[in-house]
């Protein structure tokens, strides 16, 4: 059965606060969620954002982001304020903004897509571990995705 | 009169950093043409000193996250040698399977998302994909690579990074039924891939590129009996005819100033090319009767020393791996789990597999606890550095009358034609060039 949510966690353990999307994924785990969402933590999926979303109209991306805000601030935007690519941190090839929009071109965009930035610090490459500014923001993320799931089950 | 520099310190659509440098003088000669590979060097072969002989193919998959099969594959068959470990004819097929979902996989990545966008002038596939008639091309392009990628699940235990295929066999065999569902699959995207050869061919046969050849030694597998993939003697344009696991000996390498990347050489004589276009021109006789006629249709012809022909030379292949991929699925019938079995000894073992950019060599030596002595590793983008540079300067002095902007984007397509992937090689990408006058 395709989940009617689906919140898909990006980043790299591997660099720093670029997990932190995957770090919140695996918070959102703790909390008792409705059996209609499902909670996945992707690394850094590329072009595979496509297949991950298949069929599904409801997606929520965590991951994170850098616009120059301070450390551990949290955003979310649909496509309409999508979204400079200096924004996308992903390191190989397709990023997920390049994603999104080969996914528009093909027409195979989730009808609701949000995405949930958390503005990073650092993103150096072998680095495990958040920033204390990033990680103590992994709660309040959580809460901005676990609006978000409910404002899209009660569309 | 001043110099005529082109410098492109990162090329998108590469895996990797490197550079291209080119300097024209006043009187419009080449007084510098470079590939400078600076992704830094990632020391594979010094941190597999003193690890256990089984968990070198696992260790040397994460070189690559496009090819980790052709290096897991070459890893395993060399330890193999090393312990004089014979496998099983299913094993033999279902390594073929997972060499050949690569390649279809990569190929439909690198034509279609990489190479193709360049050749038609668009900045990327997601540009390309607004154009309408190139919208469903895009499409079938992606399912084609999502087809590759199923193989691998199947085959291989998940996406990317096999997890079944271990010394001595697999340690989990794929179910009849997954593998008639990959072959319904397998059947249902060939008309694409045919067609594909005549998009490849038209968009590569147009001016500049047919008038930019160069002979230089193509080496690859071969394989009397088939298109080699995993196995086969280690052969040239040039005459080269040796057992695979002599590589060392044959192709030599040596470091270059200002390159984290060594220069390679086949034994007393000069650069050579290996991928697809070294594979075709070695083994067409060997293609599926189909990928012959494909070839046929467009009057691609071997030999063929246009490096630019190379995005043909993949859809040809592609072609060829679907239906070799449908024959070794009738072979398997249903697979059987085998216990993979081996005895550890001390000894000394190289491989070649092809990966979908060329030969992919791994060896070394083992002791009698079966701890790693000695591990060499050499991934085809690093035979073609040098090679491509000979490029540069054999095709840039004939294309001085564009503009900076197009020779750079020429500069770019010749990079392109080797599908290079540094990360792997570093042991690429920014364009330079400099005009005097």
């Amino acid at each position: 059965m395709k989940p009617e949510v689906l919140v898909i966690g990006c980043g790299n353990l591997l660099a720093a606060d670029d997990a932190v999307g995957l770090h919140v994924a695996r918070n959102l785990k703790k909390y008792q969620l409705p059996p209609e969402v499902k909670v996945i933590e992707a690394g850094t999926p590329g072009l595979s954002l496509l297949d991950l979303w298949e069929g599904i109209n409801k997606v929520i991306i965590v991951d994170a982001v850098r616009s120059g805000a301070p450390p551990g601030t949290v955003f979310s935007f649909d496509l309409s304020d999508l979204l400079a690519p200096e924004m996308s941190l992903s390191s190989h090839g397709f990023n997920i903004v390049d994603a999104i929009e080969l996914g528009k071109a093909l027409g195979q965009l989730p009808e609701q897509l949000v995405i949930v930035g958390i503005e990073i610090l650092r993103e150096e490459p072998f680095q495990e571990g958040l920033s204390p500014e990033v990680a103590a923001a992994v709660p309040q993320a959580c809460s901005r995705v676990l609006e978000e799931i409910s404002l899209m089950l009660k569309k | 009169m001043s110099e005529r520099r082109i410098y492109v310190d990162y090329i998108a659509r590469t895996e990797g950093d490197g550079a291209i440098d080119i300097i024209i003088g006043p009187n419009g000669e080449l007084k510098k043409a470079c590939w400078e590979v600076w992704e830094p060097p990632r020391f594979f072969e010094a941190f597999l000193v003193g690890r256990k002989f089984d968990e070198v193919p696992e260790i040397v998959q994460r070189i690559c996250g496009i090819c980790p099969h052709p290096h897991n594959l070459a890893a395993v068959q060399a330890v193999e040698r090393a312990l004089g470990v014979k496998v099983s004819e299913q094993t033999v097929l279902l390594r073929k399977l997972l060499g050949l979902g690569d390649w279809i996989q990569s190929h439909a990545l690198h034509v279609f998302c990489l190479a193709l966008p360049d050749f038609l002038g668009y900045e990327s596939v997601i540009a390309m994909a607004g154009n309408s008639e190139l919208l469903p091309v895009v499409k079938k392009a992606l399912a084609l690579k999502r087809l590759g990628n199923d193989i691998s699940c199947v085959v291989g235990g998940r996406e990317v990074h096999p997890v079944t295929s271990v010394v001595g066999g697999f340690s989990a065999v794929p179910t009849k039924s997954q593998l008639q569902e990959i072959k319904e699959r397998l059947k249902a995207n060939k008309e694409f891939a045919v067609e594909a050869v005549k998009l490849c061919n038209q968009v590569a046969t147009q001016p500049p590129y047919p008038d930019l050849v160069r002979k230089c030694e193509h080496v690859s597998l071969h394989d009397d009996n088939e298109y080699a993939v995993n196995d086969g003697r280690l052969v040239s344009t040039e005459g080269l005819d040796v057992p695979n696991w002599e590589y060392p000996q044959w192709l030599i390498e040596r470091h270059v100033p200002g390159c984290n990347c060594k220069h390679a050489i086949v034994k007393g004589r000069d650069s050579f090319l290996v991928g697809p276009l070294a594979r075709i021109n070695n083994n067409f006789e060997q293609l599926s009767a189909d990928a012959k006629a494909a070839a046929k249709e467009v009057g691609f012809t071997v030999p063929c020393f246009n490096p630019f022909m190379s995005i043909v030379a993949r859809a040809i292949e592609t072609v060829h791996a679907i239906d070799a991929c449908i024959e070794i699925i009738d072979q398997l019938g249903e697979p059987k789990y085998e216990e993979p079995k081996y005895e550890v000894k001390a000894g000394e073992g190289y491989a070649v597999t092809e990966a979908p950019r060329g030969i992919c060599c791994h060896g070394g030596r083992i002791d009698k606890d079966g701890v790693v002595q000695k591990w060499d590793v050499v991934a085809p983008t690093a035979r073609n550095v040098y090679n491509l540079e000979k490029d540069f300067q054999e095709f840039v002095p004939k294309l001085l009358h564009l503009s900076d902007e197009e020779l750079t984007l020429k500069c770019e397509i010749m990079v392109r034609n080797y599908d290079p992937c540094q990360s792997c090689a570093t042991h690429s990408l920014k364009v330079r060039i400099h005009r005097e006058g």
